[in-house]
C-alpha cells in the first residue's frame, strides 16, 4: 500500500543569514541585505531588477530590468541618529501622485535599526518637507467636524482631512518588507494636525484590500542633513508644507498674555492722566474789536508744574478771507515769552453749479509744556486786506490743563498692533498651507485652533 | 524674538509716556518757540499801560525769538 507523501514541515526561519554581499542575478551589482528576515522584495539598486529573498538566503531574479539610478535626497545604507535611535537607510522608493495634471513626487527612506524596527523618513519633492515615523499601533477613528471637515481621532489627536490622491511607485531601489513593485498603485488619504501627519493607505492585493495607517511627524531639514552628517545644505523648503509648524501659533500665548497686562495697564495710566487733569477756562473773552490787540493777565497752572493749554480764536464776520492771531503768552516773573499763531478762515460760493462754503473759524491751538505762573495773554490779530466782508470782533477763550487724546491712543494703538499683526500673519500661514490641499484657498476652510 | 522685545518695549514705552509724560505735552507735540520780549514803541508819547487794551496803539511786546528758553 503505497503511504501518501508527506511533505517536510516549513521551515519557520531561514538559514543564518550570510552578513557578506550576493550579486545581483541581473547585473551582478553588489547587494548587502541589511533587514534580516523581514525582507521580502529587494530592488537592486544598480539595474532596478526585482529579486526575492529566498529560505537559503539566495535572492532570486523576478523581473530584470534595466533603468538608471536616481540620485535621491540621501544615500542608500547611508546612517543616521534620529530620536537618539541610529538608522541605516536600507530602502529608497519613489511615488508620486499626480493631480490634475501634476504630478507631486516624493522620496520614501526606509528606516531600519536592528532593535526599534522599521521606519520611514518621507522628503517631499514639491516643498522640501521632511517627514520621520512609522506604523500606528492602532486604527483611528474617522469623524466629521463642525465644518464639514472629516477628521481622523486618534490617541486624543484630531487629525483633519488635508488630501485624498492614488500614489504611485515610480522608483525602488534597497530592501523592503513588503512585495513592492514599480507601477504599484495605493489609494492615500492624509490627515495632519501640525506637526502631526496621519496617513491612511488603501490598496489592492491578491489577497485582497490592504490598509496601512502611518503617522508622521515634522522633521526640520537641517535637522536630518546634519543627522545623516550630508555636506552642505539641505535642500530648502518652498512654501508652507502639509504639518509644518506655524511660527506665529508658538507668540499667541506671549501675545494674549503681554495684551491682557498692557490693557489693564494702559487702562490705570488713563485713568490717572485723566483723573488728574483739572481742566478749566481761564480766559473767556468775546466781542472784542479787531482794530486793536488784546492783552490780559490770566493765572495759568501750579507754580513748578508745566502742562498743556489751548486757546480758541474766531473772528466774526468772516467770508471769503482769512484771519490771524499772533499769541504771546508772557511770564511775569520771567519776562520769557511763549509766542505761536493761530488762523482762522471762510471760503464760500458756487463752483460748476454747486454751492461750496469751506473752512475754519473758530480755530484751537494746543500748546504744551506751559510753565505754571501769571502770564500776559497778547493777542495781535491780523486781517485779510482782501476780504469782501471785513471782521469787526474776535472772541479769544484760553483753557489750562487739557487732555490730550495722542497721549491715550498711541499707546492703544501699540498694544493692540503687535497681536494683530502676529494673528495676521498666523492667518497668512495657514492659509498658504491649505491652500495645498484639496480644500482650496478659502479662509472658511480652517481654524486656528 | 526680535518682535516680543519689540513689542515689550514699545508698550511699555507708550504706556509710560502716558502716565508721566502726557500731562506736560511736551514729546508728542510740537513745542512753539520760546524767547525774551521787548516792549514795542508806541504811536504817541504816551507810554501806554500794560494789561489794558488802548485803541490806536501798537501791542506792548514784542517777540524777539529764540535765545534762553522759558522755566526757572
Amino acid at each position: 500500500m503505497n503511504q501518501p507523501q508527506v511533505e517536510p514541515p516549513k521551515k519557520l526561519f531561514r538559514d543564518e543569514a550570510k552578513t557578506g554581499s550576493i550579486g545581483c542575478l541581473a547585473c551582478g551589482g553588489p547587494i548587502t541585505l541589511k533587514g534580516f528576515g523581514n525582507v521580502e522584495r529587494v530592488s537592486c539598486p544598480y539595474c532596478g531588477s526585482t529579486l526575492e529573498p529566498q529560505d537559503s538566503g539566495e535572492l532570486a531574479l523576478l523581473q530584470q530590468a534595466q533603468r538608471q539610478r536616481r540620485s535621491s535626497a540621501l544615500p542608500l545604507h547611508a546612517r543616521g541618529k534620529i530620536d537618539e535611535v541610529e538608522w541605516e537607510i536600507i530602502g529608497i522608493m519613489w511615488r508620486e501622485a499626480v493631480v490634475d495634471g501634476i504630478a507631486y513626487p516624493w522620496q520614501e527612506f526606509l528606516l531600519f535599526n536592528p532593535y526599534a524596527g522599521f521606519r520611514w523618513l518621507v522628503y517631499s519633492m514639491s516643498d522640501g518637507q521632511w517627514s520621520f515615523g512609522g506604523a500606528l499601533d492602532g486604527a483611528p477613528q474617522l469623524t466629521s467636524s463642525g465644518t464639514g471637515h472629516r477628521v481622523a481621532n486618534f490617541k486624543g489627536r484630531a487629525f483633519k482631512h488635508f488630501g485624498a490622491s492614488p500614489a504611485r511607485v515610480t522608483y525602488c531601489e534597497g530592501e523592503f518588507t513588503w512585495q513592492v513593485q514599480e507601477g504599484d498603485q495605493a489609494h492615500a488619504d492624509d490627515y495632519v494636525d501640525p506637526p502631526h501627519m496621519l496617513s491612511i493607505e488603501r490598496s489592492q492585493s491578491e489577497g485582497g484590500a490592504e490598509l496601512n495607517f502611518t503617522q508622521m511627524r515634522y522633521l526640520p531639514p537641517g535637522e536630518v542633513w546634519s543627522a545623516f552628517g550630508q555636506s552642505g545644505s539641505a535642500p530648502p523648503e518652498t512654501g508652507v508644507g502639509s504639518i509644518k509648524p506655524n511660527p506665529h501659533q508658538k507668540g499667541r500665548v506671549f501675545y494674549l498674555a503681554s495684551l491682557g497686562i498692557f490693557l489693564v495697564l494702559w487702562l490705570a495710566a488713563t485713568v490717572f492722566y485723566v483723573g488728574g487733569r483739572d481742566t478749566s477756562v481761564v480766559l473767556d473773552e468775546s466781542g472784542i474789536p479787531v482794530d486793536v490787540p488784546f492783552m490780559k493777565e490770566v493765572e495759568i497752572g501750579e507754580e513748578g508744574r508745566a502742562g498743556t493749554i489751548d486757546l480758541t480764536f474766531g473772528v466774526s464776520p468772516l467770508s471769503n478771507g482769512w484771519a490771524y492771531a499772533d499769541v504771546l503768552l508772557v511770564n511775569q516773573e520771567t519776562e520769557e515769552a511763549i509766542n505761536f499763531g493761530a488762523e482762522v478762515d471762510n471760503w464760500n460760493g458756487v463752483a460748476d453749479g454747486d454751492a461750496y462754503n469751506e473752512g475754519t473759524n473758530p480755530r484751537r491751538v494746543k500748546v504744551p509744556n506751559v510753565p505754571g505762573g501769571t502770564y500776559l495773554v497778547q493777542v495781535t490779530p491780523q486781517i485779510d486786506p482782501k476780504t469782501p466782508t471785513k471782521p469787526q470782533v474776535m472772541n479769544v477763550r484760553l483753557r489750562e490743563d487739557i487732555v490730550l487724546a495722542r497721549y491715550i491712543l498711541l499707546p492703544l494703538f501699540i498694544i493692540l498692533l503687535f497681536p494683530i499683526i502676529n494673528g495676521l500673519r498666523s492667518l497668512i500661514f495657514e492659509s498658504r498651507r491649505w491652500q495645498n490641499s484639496d480644500y482650496g484657498t478659502s479662509l472658511g476652510d480652517f481654524e486656528l485652533e | 524674538m526680535i518682535m516680543r522685545i519689540a513689542y515689550i518695549a514699545a508698550g511699555l514705552g507708550t504706556v509710560a509716556l502716558l502716565a508721566f509724560e502726557a500731562p506736560r505735552g511736551g514729546v508728542l507735540m510740537r513745542d512753539p518757540p520760546r524767547g525774551q520780549v521787548s516792549k514795542a514803541p508806541t504811536k504817541s508819547g504816551s507810554s501806554g499801560t500794560r494789561g489794558s487794551t488802548v485803541r490806536g496803539y501798537g501791542p506792548a511786546f514784542v517777540f524777539l525769538g529764540g535765545g534762553y528758553r522759558g522755566g526757572k
